[in-house]
């Protein structure tokens, strides 16, 4: 009965590429995946092992019936989305060329995808670390009352934890632009 | 949804007016300044009509515009030269790249996210329209801007394949 398994993994919104390596090794070690629960459970059921390539396509608003016919007429197979982020999958004996592994096939596209992640995802970001998470940091720091500890040190693990964030994915990020352009 | 059209038909009108206004004051300050350097007036009246003509050009909402996208699309990528040049006739996306494919020999294949991204954004920018819909599938067709786009391609790719081959062009 034990068919499904649960993995908590937590990927940035810059490691797009590292997911589709690792859920394609999940996919060879017999594990296929069946869907995300957000933010970072994603559930496996168990499978013959195979070869088969995941790739990630980020879409901030809603997509109509037309993007999944489209993906599908290429023989992707959608499996589901997470927070913008639209999980597809295609086994390596049913592509004909090199080429067909890949939902970009031009560099133009790749970067569009990631300027894309950058202003939905990346600036937003920046704006609550800039408008809510460091203010609010600041001014625990300078109120003296009881508690006044507990909250410093809680806005001080956000701002760090933001901070790195920021930093990791706006390197990592601006890294894959250069890649690509 | 009517209020929205309206006010953004209203925006637009007052960018017209803002637009026509410099177009009027640009031409009555250069009048004056010939006026003072004592010029003659058939020139000013050559002047008014080439402003007027302008004016006219602006009214049908085009050149600027189509400058912008022209230098955007000029030259182009070849992923969207043939997208262009297959949607002479009505196409889906799929379909496209099933043609692009044929026509190179397999040499170019055009992912499923390049293609949905491509045709999205020449629909926005006015090269392709939107022409039905078949089983889930939105078919397109080009445009006047996407053939007047394509021609300026096709022109340039010619002149860059005749200058290789080292023939002389005339024109």
């Amino acid at each position: 009965m034990n068919n499904r398994k649960t993995i908590i993994r937590f990927f940035t919104i810059a490691d797009f590429e590292e997911e589709e390596a690792w859920l394609h090794d999940q996919h060879k070690d017999g594990w296929k995946l069946l869907k995300m629960v957000p933010p970072c459970f994603y559930v496996f059921e168990k499978c013959k092992p195979q070869e088969v390539a995941y790739r990630l396509d980020y879409k901030n608003n809603a997509e109509t019936g037309s993007y999944f016919q489209l993906f599908q007429d290429y023989g992707w197979e959608y499996i589901g989305r997470c927070v913008g982020w639209l999980y597809f999958r295609k086994a390596v004996s049913e592509m004909n060329a090199g080429q067909d592994g890949e939902i970009f096939s031009d560099n133009e596209s790749r970067i569009e995808m990631i300027n894309h992640v950058v202003k939905t995802r990346l600036l937003p970001l920046l704006v609550i670390f800039l408008c809510c998470v460091f203010p609010s940091f600041i001014r625990s720091m300078e109120t003296y009352e009881p508690f006044a500890v507990v909250f410093t040190v809680l806005f001080a693990a956000l701002t760090l934890l933001y901070a790195y964030l920021l930093i990791y994915c706006g390197l990592k990020l601006r890294k894959l632009r250069k890649r690509y352009g | 949804m009517y209020a929205q059209q309206k006010s953004s038909g209203t925006v637009f009108r007052a960018r017209t007016i803002v637009l026509h206004c410099g177009f009027v004051l640009g031409f009555l300050l250069d009048a004056a300044r010939r006026v003072a350097e004592g010029c003659a007036a058939p020139e000013a009246m050559a002047n008014m009509r080439a402003c007027f003509s302008s004016i006219c050009f602006m009214a049908e909402g085009r050149t600027p515009m189509n400058d912008k996208i022209k230098r955007i699309y000029v030259p182009m990528t070849e992923t969207g030269f043939y997208i262009l040049f297959c949607l002479k006739e009505p196409q889906h996306g799929y379909g496209i790249s099933q043609q692009v494919k044929q026509m190179t020999g397999g040499a170019l294949s055009i992912g499923a996210g390049t293609m949905y991204g491509t045709l999205s954004k020449m629909e926005k920018d006015g090269l392709i329209v939107f022409e039905r819909e078949e089983e889930k599938r939105k078919l397109y067709r080009i445009t006047e801007l996407g053939k007047e786009i394509l021609s300026l391609e096709v022109n340039r790719i010619e002149r860059l394949y005749k200058n290789s081959k080292g023939v002389e062009i005339h024109e």
